[in-house]
Order: C-alpha cells, then structure tokens, then sequence
C-alpha cells in the first residue's frame, strides 16, 4: 500500500468521520456556485437593473467566500482534533512529522475535490429552483435555466485555491502538537477558565458605549461604534460570560439548586472553548441581520411614502425664464385628457428666503391661495385671509418618521415671529405639519398673495439672486394612494406614457407609481440577496454549533453515564443538556440582535433609510424562530444520543 | 434487619451464542454488615454489582434492597432509587472534572434538592471525617488519587445510603492510599454501621471485610467469616483465591 493509497482509504473507508467535513464543504460549494450561477446569468447582460443585481451578487460572493474560508478551516480544525488520537498512533508506529502532514495534505485535497464535484451537482441540480425563487423575489423574468460554464469555472477555481490554501494551514495546527499529547486526545482534565476583571468590565463598557453612541447622530463616525461594538463582543464571549458564570456560581442558593451544579460548571468551560466561533457568529448574525433590517425599512419606507404621497404626479421646473419652461406640464395635461382622466392642478413658484430667527436652513415661501388649495388634501385649518403681517408656518413632515413609522406630527421648533431683513417682520398666527413629498424644504411660510409678490420681487432683484422656478402638483382622484399599484394598473400605465414622452432638460418628473415600483424592484433584489445570505449564516452558525457537540459527545456521554450510575434521573440530564445547549445557540444570538440593533441604528440613516423597530424586529424575529427549529431539532437528536448512554 | 437480599438471581446473555453470566445467586446482606465479593476475572463479580446496583436487570430472580423489589420499577424510580439508598465508589472515581472536591460530594444532595445549608453542615461533616476538609474547594485533577478516592467515598456517603457499594475503589491506588481507603471505609462501617458490599480483587483490601462470598464461573462457590485474626484470614482469602484458580493478583 503506498502513501496515497493509504490517505485515499483512510477516507473511503472512514466516511463516517469524515461526513459532517465534507458536508459543510459541499454547502459552502453549492451556496457560492448558486450565487454564480445568478450572477453570470446572460439575461443580466445589458439591462440597466441586470448591471445592479450582478454587482450585488458580486458583493454576496465575496462574503460568502470570506466566510466559508472561516467555515472550513473550523470544520476541519475540529475534525482533526477528534482525530488527535489516530496521529498519535501512526506517531508511535513511527510515522514521520512529514508523512503525518502529507496524509492530512492529501486527505483534505481529497475531500476537497469531492465537495467541489458534489457541490457542482448539487448547484446543478437545484439551479432550476433557485432561478425560479429569483424570478419570484427580484420580479426578473427570463432567468430561464442555461448551462453555467463560468459559474462552474469560478466556483471550481475559487474552492480549489481555498481548499489548497486550507490544506497548507491546517498542518499548522497539528505541528506543536506532543505524541503524548495526541494519544490523550481531548481526555486530559482542562483548567478551569479564567477570566479578567478588567476585560471584562471593558467588554461591558465597549457594548455600553456602541448601544449610547448609536442612540446620537454622530454621522461618519459609525464605523468607530461597530468597531467598539466588536471588541465588545469578542471580550464579551472570552471574559464577560466566564465571568458571569463566576459570580452566578457564588451564589449557593442558585448554584447548589438541583441540575444547576451541572450545567453551570460546564458552561464556562464550554464557552471559553468556542469564544471565538461564537464571537464570529455573533458578528456575521448581527451583520445579516442589521442590513436585512435596514432592506426591509427601506421597503417598509418606500411603500409608506406611496401611501403618504397625495399626488399622482409632481412637476418641478428647473427655471422659469427659460423659453415654453411649461412645455412638459402641458403634455402632462395633454395625456391626462386624452385619457380622460379628471385632475386639479397645484402650481406655486418656489422662493427660498433666510429668516433672522433661523440661522440654520431656508424657508420656502408659499401664497395663501396655493395654500388654500392644500387645506383639503391635507386636512389643514382653513384660512381666508392673511392680514400683511400675519403668516402661517407649514412643517414639512415628508423626511421625518417617529419609530413606528407614523409620520411625525410635535416636535417642531416654534417661531413665534419671523423678521427678513430687518424690514419686514411676520407673526405667525398657527404652526401646522404637512408631508408634502419632493419638496426640499422643511419649512414653509404662507404669506397674503400680495406680500408673497412683494418678497418675490425683492429676493428675485437682489444680488446673486436665485432663479425663480415653479412645481406642479396633480392630484388625480381616481387614482387612489389607498393601495400600493399593481402592475396593470391605469396610473402605471399612464404615467408609463408620460415617462416616454417628458423632455427631462427643463424639469424634473415625479410620478408617484412608477417611482414606487423602481423601488420595490431595487428594494426586492437587495432582498433576495441578503435573505440568502442571512439563511446561509444562520445554517453555518448551526454547524458550528453541531462540530462543537459532536466534538464534545464522547465525554457528554461518560459524564452522564457515570451520572446515572449514582442516580441522575433521564429528566434530569435532558434539563441540564437542554439548558447548557440553549445558552449555546441563543446567547450569540441575543449578543447579535443587539448589535443588529446598533448596526441598523447606524447605518439606516447613512443610507438615508428610515428604520422603524418592526422591520428591525422582523429581520430579527425571523432569524429567531428558524434558531429555535433548528434548536429544538439538534436538541432531540442530542438528548437522544446522551440517553443512549444513561442505564 | 436484611438490607440486601438475593434470590436465585441469574443473568442471561443472549447473542449468537447464550452466555450465563450468574445463575441462581442468593444471599443476604445484613444491616451494618461489610461484606466482600471475590472471584477470578469473568466470574461475573461486575455483572453482579451491576444487577444490585439496578444498572442491569437480572434474567430470573429477585433482588430486594430493604425490603423493597427492585424488579418492575420504572427508570426514574430506579434512578431516584439509585440515589437515596445507594452510595457507589468505583475504581476510576468517577469525580466530574468541571467541579471542585466540594461541589463533587454535596451533588446527590443537590440533585435532591435539599437546603443549602444542610448541604454545607454535611460536607462539612463527612469532609472533617474523612480528611478532606482542607482540600474541597480544589478541582479534581490538583489531588492525589488516593484524595480523589476519599473524596468519591464522601460523595458516596454523605446522603447516609443504606448500602455503599464499592466497585474496585483500590484498584487505581498505590498500596499506601489503598489501605488508607480501607481503613476509611471500615471507620464508616464501624461507626455508622453503613452497610458495605465489596467487589475486589485485592486481598488486602478484602482482608478489611467481616465475610468474603467467593464466585467462580457465575456461581457461588463459598464464603469466608472473619475471626480474631486478620493476618488468618488473609491467608485464608489467598489460599481460597488460589484453590479458585485466579491468580492472587490479576489486575
């Protein structure tokens, strides 16, 4: 039997040991390969949102393959741990380090191979699916299935570096090791886990800190508060958690009570063992989390603002000295009565004014007349006339949302008076909210018609003045902002031909349907992409977990067993198992959605998204419940292999 | 009073090839007694502790501990069982790594549920007793074998079971511990009258013994009483061992 004929058995004929490797292999395989497949997709070629999506996907893969290089060197780092006792074995058959080496080299190239090839297939087989799923979350169509020749080059090279890069590290692990050492395996007894007051204090305060900063507005600086938050997480499972065991295990009352003596005391050992493992979970959950979040207010956020948004139609010109500047908001009348489609017209000119109060921020002005016509619409106290020194003062709640998502309505600063230019001073007479969409001013103030023209003349005469420009609104009672659009609808289909035919040099065009769609469109691609992710994160964290338990068996199983000789009941041991495995999957976790919290926090207005707590506790929530299938499945098996060992 | 019978006891291994393991075993163990079980390797002295200690279930027979069947009960009797009237020691000291001296003994008092500070006056107790006092906040892996078998007796005692049932507690010992182990052991019986059965192969150890039952081959072949002299019945229990056919020390 020659060398390789011994690491190529070595593999065949223990398949058993070597299955859950090459398991996690073959999934890391098929995930990345079915990214690719989407992302070399020739029906994304060319179009506009097909260039979007396969930048996203490129964004996916990178992650996914920064995070199977983590996966697989764990897998197998603790499958050869499990393994310490056969190399001590060959050692003292009188093995060589460097043949040692050379079967581990050979054995993971091997199964290596194996997981790109049934990865491959795998990814094949279920490609159909998967395209099919995409057509049905991005709203593409024509993703039809096609033979994935650069999808299969780039998933093979991909792995094929990461497996020999792998192959390399992992003689690493085993190169300090003692044949003493190896042939003891994991048996010998493991000091008890220590841990510092100091770190751990620091831990509590990084996390402290990250949660009090992310409440403020602190702008570019979010990156400083993730990285607070990650060396709080990593201190948290190395130091803070130990030490939390500590100071439970003082209390006698509690520690002395029942399986309590158990678990606790194997809980810190278990902890400090995969700290590491559970920090990286906990920052690729909270990751996955946080951006799902942020897409789903996004979603959440689009959606609100076609509700929100009262006109069908917004024109806003760019200037109104150009020649025919109104020659868009004419076809726009053209169409809407060629369609015979009843509308009301909302034009004012728009003028931007600094008021002494407000140093901070222009003041759109607006006519009592134009104001008249929103009364209606939004539900404004009516007013007929405005004396010359009265004023009405209009908060723009179009960007502002409360946590619920609610548009905000208290909360604004009050001016009692407004003075321009020392000259003119107005007293405003009421201070109401409006969310009046694409208008960039927060505030406008209603003044008489002929004050209005008087300050227009005034700003428009002097110096560097502005350039006087004018917006449309249409509002278009058939077409209701009760429901979001479907496809076929006649506003989308309208304002589609409106879309066509606007000349887009004079003025900028707003149609309420279409914007929402595009959105959506967006909104569900970035979706899809981080779902996948999420979902592929979530079943890795749970093969962590599952490495971690089958690492630990042997010796779960003696101590219970040796339990059961002096009289612990099956109930018993199931308690103690169960509590010790529930830490183990949910303590990242509940680490995790904090720092989705805090990542949503940050990041949310960054992107200019609203976050709302339901979206973020959507993503978090759903995170969750598919943690507690999977807990409630490993548990069951767990228990099971545990009673195997009682009598 | 009996606190162990045995009837007709016989234990049956089927497989391809049916193998007795025990047949028709009786006896009785009174309370307070310190009895021995000797026997050659395979003579079924495991498969025996194993049915008393109700870890394995006898084919035939009956066994009762006090009185009471043990035969029919359900696993979380048995287990419950297990713990209030039994106290096991065996030769790997079956301490948990993960806890202190101190945590490894007061755990079937824990298991119960009994009040802390009952729990902490015990310890106290039997630790003072036995010649731990000074080590039981150490983890099991800081102390002599000898220390972790002392302290798997005060874990085995501390519930005062009605039977302490000892599993080779020398076999893992230097000839030094082990006699101090004994010594221990005896004190208990002595004092109070902890009705102890023995599985040994050691005839030092089972020299402390009041009676030695001898089986060889799953049966029960004969019994030794201890009179004035233990240097006698040493000799004894080696000239029967030999007469049995074991080596006087096979471990």
């Amino acid at each position: 039997m020659t060398f390789s004929q011994f690491a190529w058995n070595n593999v065949t004929r223990n398949a058993r040991a070597y299955v859950a490797y090459f398991l996690c292999s073959t999934f890391s395989v098929s995930i990345f390969f079915s990214y690719a497949i989407f992302m070399f997709h020739p029906a994304l070629l060319g179009d506009e949102l097909g260039m979007s999506i396969q930048k996203g996907m490129q964004a996916a893969e990178y992650v996914i393959f920064f995070f199977s290089f983590f996966f697989v060197l764990y897998s197998i780092s603790s499958f050869l741990k499990a393994r310490k006792k056969e190399f001590g074995i060959l050692t003292i058959l009188g093995a060589e380090q460097s043949q040692i080496y050379t079967i581990v080299f050979m054995e993971n190239l091997i199964i290596g191979a194996l997981s790109i090839v049934s990865g491959l297939g795998f990814g094949l087989l279920f490609s159909k699916l998967f395209l099919l799923l995409s057509t049905e979350m991005t709203g593409l169509e024509g993703l039809n299935f096609y033979f994935p020749t650069q999808a299969i080059g780039l998933t093979a090279g991909a792995f094929a570096a990461l497996f020999i890069i792998i192959s390399f590290t992992t003689t690493l692990f085993l190169r300090k090791q003692q044949t003493l050492e190896l042939l003891k395996g994991s048996s010998k007894p493991k000091t008890e886990p220590k841990a510092s007051i100091f770190l751990s204090l620091l831990s509590a305060a990084c996390i402290g800190g990250a949660f009090f900063l992310a409440q403020k507005d602190i702008g570019q600086t979010y990156i400083f508060v993730l990285g607070l938050g990650t060396i709080g997480t990593y201190f948290f499972f190395t130091q803070l958690s130990v030490y939390m065991i500590r100071l439970m295990k003082r209390s006698q009352a509690f520690f002395y009570r029942g399986v309590n003596l158990l678990w606790l005391s194997e809980m810190a050992y278990k902890i400090k063992d995969s700290a590491r493992i559970f920090f990286i979970i906990t920052v690729v959950t909270a990751m996955a989390c946080g951006f799902l979040s942020i897409v789903l207010s996004g979603d959440a956020q689009n959606k609100r603002e076609f509700t929100n948004n009262p006109f069908a139609i917004q024109y806003k010109s760019y200037d109104t000295v150009t020649p025919n500047w109104d020659q868009d908001i004419l076809r726009i009348d053209q169409i809407l009565d060629s369609n015979e489609i009843k509308y009301d017209q909302i034009q004012f000119e728009s003028l931007h004014v600094n008021f002494e109060e407000e140093t901070s921020g222009l003041f759109g002005l607006m006519r009592l007349s134009s104001y008249k016509q929103l009364v209606e619409v939004y539900n404004l106290p009516g007013v007929d006339v405005l004396k010359d020194q009265e004023a009405i003062l209009i908060n723009n709640a179009s960007n502002t949302y409360t946590r619920t998502g609610e548009k905000q309505t208290t909360g604004f600063t009050t001016y009692p008076t407004l003075t321009f230019n020392t000259s003119s001073s107005f007293d405003v007479l009421m201070q109401q909210s409006a969310a009046i969409p694409e208008i960039y001013e927060a505030r406008l103030v209603v003044l008489s018609d002929e004050r209005f023209n008087d300050l227009y003349e005034q700003v428009l005469s002097s110096p560097n003045a502005q350039t006087p420009s004018a917006t449309v609104f249409y509002i278009i009672p058939e077409w209701s902002n009760d429901h979001l659009p479907q496809e076929n609808s006649q506003e989308l289909k309208v304002t589609g031909e409106i879309n066509t035919i606007m000349n887009k040099d004079l003025g900028y065009t707003s149609l309420r349907a279409m914007d929402y769609l595009q959105m959506k469109q967006e909104f569900s691609i970035i979706k899809f992409v981080w779902i996948f992710i999420a979902a592929m994160f979530s079943v890795s964290s749970v093969s962590f977990l599952y490495f971690k338990l089958y690492s630990d068996l042997k010796s779960d199983q003696r101590m219970y067993q040796s339990l059961s000789r002096i009289g612990l009941t099956e109930q018993e041991m199931s308690r103690s198992a169960s509590i010790q495995l529930a830490v183990l999957f949910f303590l990242p976790l509940f680490i995790a959605s904090l720092g989705a919290i805090i990542t949503v926090e940050l990041i949310g207005p960054e992107l200019g998204i609203v976050t709302t707590i339901r979206s973020s506790l959507t993503a978090v929530v759903g995170y969750f419940i598919v943690q507690v299938v999977y807990f409630i499945i490993i548990r069951a098996l767990y228990v099971q292999k545990l009673k195997k060992a009682m009598f | 009073m009996e606190t162990l019978q045995l009837n007709q006891v016989s234990k049956i291994y089927n497989g391809k090839v049916s193998y007795k393991a025990l047949s028709d075993i009786t006896f009785t163990i009174q309370q307070g007694e310190f009895v021995g079980i000797m026997g050659p390797s395979g003579s079924g002295k495991t498969t025996l502790l194993n049915l008393i200690s109700t870890i394995d279930t006898p084919t035939s027979g009956e066994i009762r501990i006090n009185n009471k069947q043990t035969i029919g009960l359900s696993k979380k009797e048995l287990a419950s069982f297990r713990r209030r009237e039994f106290g096991l020691v065996f030769q790997d000291f079956n301490l948990l790594d993960t806890l202190t001296v101190k945590e490894n003994i007061i755990l079937p008092l824990s298991l119960d549920r009994k009040s802390v500070v009952e729990m902490n006056v015990r310890v106290e107790e039997i630790a003072e007793r036995i010649g731990i006092a000074d080590i039981l906040d150490k983890r099991t892996y800081e102390i002599s074998g000898g220390q972790r078998q002392r302290a798997a007796i005060a874990r085995a005692v501390i519930h005062k079971p009605s039977l302490l049932l000892a599993d080779e507690p020398t076999g893992n010992l230097d000839s030094n511990s082990a006699r101090n182990v004994m010594r221990m052991m005896e004190t208990l019986n002595r004092e109070d009258h902890t009705t102890t059965l023995l599985v040994t192969h050691d005839p030092v150890a089972a020299s402390y013994c009041q009676r030695i039952i001898f089986i060889k081959d799953g049966q029960l072949h004969n019994e030794l009483r201890r009179g004035e002299n233990k240097q006698t019945f040493y000799q004894e229990i080696i000239n029967t061992l030999s007469f049995l056919g074991g080596e006087t020390r096979d471990i």
